[in-house]
C-alpha cells in the first residue's frame, strides 16, 4: 500500500521552478530517502507534502486522499521534523512536546503519557523539566524530533535532521529513526549526507534541479554506475601526500583526502591498486587499512549530474 | 466542533503565558514603572499641591471719596478683607511715586485706586499668587457695589441681614483632585500598557524567527485559531501584569485608584486590546525591524501628548489641540474622571474608541495574515 503518492508536482517561485514535475511514491513501512544537494528542491517538496506551501501544479495523495481536498486529515497523519529547530527555548522539554501534541487534540492523561513516551524515545526523559535554552545542540535536535512524534503520526517527515550536530547525537538520531520505523511509522527522510541515506533508507530518490533523476534501492542505484569502484585507504602522514602522483596513475578519476582517510575513485576494469599503494609508500605515508568497494551514492550522483552532492 | 476549536485556542493562549515566566523579567517590568511613578510622583509633587501657604497680604489704597455710599461700602469691605488676612492700608499723604516704590520693594503687594468710575490695581510682579487673591477680592467688591448701586437707583432697599446678600461668591470644591503620585500611577500604568505594542508587534515574528510557525501550521489548526489564541494569551498576560501593577502602586505607593474598580479595569483592559491590535497590525504592515521603530515613535509621541510625563488637560494652542486627540490622553482622562469625578462620561467613549480601534487593527492584521503563505 502506498502511504504517499506524488504525481507531476510542480512549484514555481516567479521564473524559478523549484520543483519540476516530480513524481514518486512511498510505501507503508519503509524509510524513503530523498537525497540531493542543497537547492535540489527537497525542502520545497516536503513543505508541499505538509500543506505548508501551495503547489503550482500536480497532486499529492496521502493514504489515497488528495491533500488539497483533505488538508486537516493530511496534517493529522504527518509528523514534521523541520530542518531548522522549531522549539520554544523559554519552555521546558516536556512543555514543548505537550504543547505540540495538544495541537493534535490530545488532552489530559493521554497527552501526558504520550509526551513522556516521546521524550523517552529520544532519550530526554531525565531532562523533561529542564528549560530548552540550557540544552546542547544535539539535545535540541532530539527534542525537535520528540515534538513531531508524540501524536503518533503514520508518516514521519524528517528534513535534514542531522545538520550541524556532533557524531554522537547523529548516531542517536539515526537510531531513533530506525526505531520509529520498527514501531510502525513510515519515514520520509531527506539528507545531503549520502552515508546516512545508504545506511538508513530502504529506498532512495535522488533529486536534482527539482526533479527525481534516479529512484530505487541502494543496489539498484549503484548498479547504474557499473564502470567505477572506490578505493578507501586509511593512512598516517597525509600531509606528505602526493595527490598529483595519484591522479597520474592509469584509471584514477579523483582523489579526496579527509583527515586520515583517502578516497580514490577509479575505473572498475583497471587494476591499479598496487600502483596506488606504491605511490603512497613512496611519499612516506603509512597505510593502516585498504578497502575496495563498488560505487557509492556520491559516485552515482556524480555520474548522473557531473556534480558532487555537497557542491553549493 | 466549536468546543474543540475553543480548546485549541485556549491551548495556544496558555502557551503564550508559559513562555513568559522569567522572574527576573517580571520584576524588571514591574519595578521600572513603579520606580518612575515614585520618582516623578515625588519630584513633581509641588506641581500638584492643592494648598499653598501665603502670609499676610498688605495692599495700599487710595479712595477718591471717603464719605458717601462708596466710602461706606469700601470701609465694610476692608473690614471683611482684614479678617481673611488681606490688609488694605490707606496711602494717606504719601506721594504717588513713593507708593509705587514701596510696592516695587515688596513692602506692599500692590496699590489700589478706587473711584466711582472703577478700580485700578497695580501689583508687584513677583507676587503672582497674592495679586490673584487681591484681584479676586477687588472684583468681588466691584460687582457687589455695582449691583447695590443699580438696586438703589431702582428704589430697591438693601437687604437687612447679611445672610441675604445679592452677590455671593462660590468656589468649586477642589478636594477630589489627584496628587502627583496618584496622577503618575495612572499615567505610568497606561504608558507601560502602550509599550506593550512593541511586544505585540513581535507576536507572529517571534514564531517565524524560531521556525515554530512551520510546526503550528503543519498541525491540524487553522491560521485563525493560531491568531486568536496568541492574541488571547497576550491579552491575559498583559491584563494580569496590569492588575499587579495597579495593586502594587495602590498598596506600595499609596496611589489612589478610586472606588470603582469595575470601571477602572475595563478601561485599562480595553486599552490593552487596542495596544495589541496596534502592535500586531504594525508587525504585519512593516518589516520586522521597521515595526519596532514605528511603534517606538508612536509610543513616544503618545506619551508626550497623552499626559504620561505631565498633565496636558490645561494645555492650549497646537499642543492642546493634539493632546485632545490623543488615544492615550483619552484613556487617561477617562480613568482620572472615574477615580476623581462623580460621574464618568468619558469612560464609555474611551472604551468604545479602544475596542473599535483594536477591532480595526486586528481585522487588518488578519487580512494581511490570510494573504501570506505562513503566519
Amino acid at each position: 500500500m502506498h502511504v504517499l503518492e506524488i504525481r507531476h508536482l510542480t512549484k514555481t517561485f516567479g521564473d524559478v521552478r523549484a520543483v519540476d514535475g516530480l513524481s514518486l511514491s512511498v510505501r507503508e513501512g519503509e524509510i524513503f530517502g530523498l537525497l540531493g544537494p542543497n537547492g535540489a528542491g527537497k525542502s520545497t517538496t516536503i513543505m508541499m507534502i505538509a500543506s505548508l506551501l501551495p503547489m503550482t501544479d500536480g497532486e499529492i495523495r496521502l493514504f489515497g486522499r488528495n491533500i488539497a481536498d483533505h488538508p486537516k486529515f493530511a496534517r493529522r497523519q504527518i509528523g514534521l521534523v523541520p530542518q531548522d529547530l522549531a522549539i520554544y527555548e523559554e519552555m521546558t522539554a516536556y512543555e514543548n512536546v505537550a504543547f505540540f501534541a495538544g495541537l493534535y487534540g490530545l488532552r489530559g492523561r493521554e497527552l501526558r503519557s504520550r509526551a513522556e513516551e516521546a521524550l523517552a524515545f529520544v532519550g530526554l526523559e531525565d531532562k523533561r523539566n529542564r528549560y530548552v535554552k540550557t540544552f546542547s545542540g544535539g539535545m535540541k535536535r532530539r527534542l525537535n524530533i520528540a515534538c513531531a512524534i508524540a501524536h503518533r503520526p503514520k508518516l514521519i517527515i524528517l528534513d535534514e535532521p542531522t545538520v550541524g550536530i556532533d557524531p554522537h547525537s547523529r548516531r542517536s538520531i539515526l537510531s531513533a529513526v530506525r526505531r520509529l520505523n520498527e514501531a510502525g511509522s513510515t519515514v520520509l527522510y531527506t539528507s545531503h549526507y549520502m552515508e546516512e541515506a545508504e545506511s538508513l533508507c530502504t529506498r532512495i530518490a535522488v533529486m536534482d534541479h527539482g526533479k527525481v533523476i534516479a529512484e530505487g534501492t541502494l543496489p539498484q542505484l549503484t548498479s547504474i554506475v557499473t564502470d567505477r569502484r572506490e578505493i578507501a585507504i586509511s593512512i598516517r602522514g597525509a600531509d606528505r601526500l602526493n595527490e598529483s602522483g595519484l591522479l597520474a596513475i592509469p584509471g584514477v578519476r579523483s582523489v579526496k583526502c579527509d583527515d586520515d582517510r583517502l578516497l580514490i575513485e577509479s575505473d572498475a576494469e583497471v587494476n591499479n591498486l598496487d600502483a596506488v599503494i606504491r605511490t603512497l609508500v613512496a611519499c612516506g605515508a603509512e597505510i593502516t587499512d585498504v578497502e575496495t568497494r563498488g560505487p557509492s551514492l556520491e559516485t552515482v550522483f556524480l555520474a548522473l549530474t557531473g556534480r558532487s552532492l555537497r557542491d553549493d | 466542533m466549536r468546543v474543540v476549536r475553543l480548546m485549541r485556542i485556549l491551548h495556544i493562549a496558555m502557551k503564550e503565558l508559559k513562555e513568559f515566566r522569567d522572574p527576573a523579567m517580571l520584576v524588571f517590568m514591574l519595578a521600572t514603572p513603579l520606580a518612575i511613578m515614585l520618582i516623578l510622583g515625588s519630584a513633581l509633587s509641588r506641581g500638584f499641591d492643592r494648598e499653598a501657604e501665603i502670609g499676610e497680604i498688605r495692599v495700599l489704597f487710595r479712595l477718591e471719596q471717603a464719605d458717601g455710599t462708596l466710602g461706606q461700602a469700601w470701609a465694610d469691605f476692608v473690614r471683611e478683607a482684614d479678617a481673611s488676612g488681606v490688609r488694605f492700608e490707606a496711602a494717606g499723604g504719601r506721594e504717588t511715586g513713593m507708593e509705587m516704590e514701596m510696592v516695587r520693594r515688596a513692602e506692599f503687594t500692590g496699590m489700589a485706586e478706587i473711584s466711582e468710575s472703577g478700580i485700578v490695581y497695580t501689583g508687584n510682579d513677583r507676587a503672582a499668587v497674592e495679586n490673584a487673591i487681591v484681584q479676586g477680592l477687588l472684583q468681588t467688591f466691584a460687582d457687589r457695589y455695582r449691583v447695590s448701586s443699580v438696586l438703589a437707583s431702582a428704589g430697591v432697599s438693601a437687604p437687612e441681614d447679611e445672610e441675604r446678600e445679592y452677590v455671593r461668591t462660590a468656589i468649586a470644591d477642589g478636594s477630589r483632585r489627584p496628587g502627583s503620585m496618584d496622577y503618575y500611577a495612572v499615567a505610568m500604568t497606561t504608558m507601560i500598557i502602550l509599550y506593550g505594542a512593541l511586544t505585540a508587534a513581535q507576536l507572529m515574528e517571534r514564531e517565524r524567527k524560531r521556525k515554530t510557525d512551520l510546526r503550528l501550521l503543519a498541525a491540524p489548526v487553522s491560521k485563525a485559531e493560531i491568531f486568536i489564541g496568541k492574541i488571547v494569551g497576550s491579552f491575559l498576560l498583559h491584563a494580569a501584569f496590569t492588575v499587579l501593577l495597579v495593586l502594587l502602586s495602590r498598596y506600595a505607593l499609596g496611589a489612589d485608584w478610586g472606588s470603582r474598580p469595575l470601571i477602572v479595569f475595563p478601561v485599562l483592559f480595553s486599552q490593552i486590546l487596542f495596544v495589541l491590535g496596534l502592535g500586531v497590525a504594525a508587525g504585519y504592515l512593516f518589516r520586522s525591524g521597521a515595526a519596532g521603530v514605528v511603534i517606538m515613535a508612536i509610543v513616544q509621541i503618545e506619551a508626550l501628548f497623552g499626559g504620561a510625563y505631565f498633565p496636558v488637560d490645561e494645555m492650549t494652542g497646537w499642543f492642546g489641540a493634539i493632546a485632545a486627540w490623543s488615544p492615550l490622553g483619552l484613556t487617561n482622562r477617562a480613568l482620572l474622571e472615574v477615580i476623581y469625578a462623580d460621574g464618568w462620561p468619558t469612560a464609555p467613549r474611551a472604551m468604545a474608541f479602544n475596542i473599535g480601534a483594536a477591532a480595526l487593527c486586528l481585522a487588518s492584521a488578519a487580512a494581511f495574515m490570510r494573504k501570506r503563505e505562513g503566519l
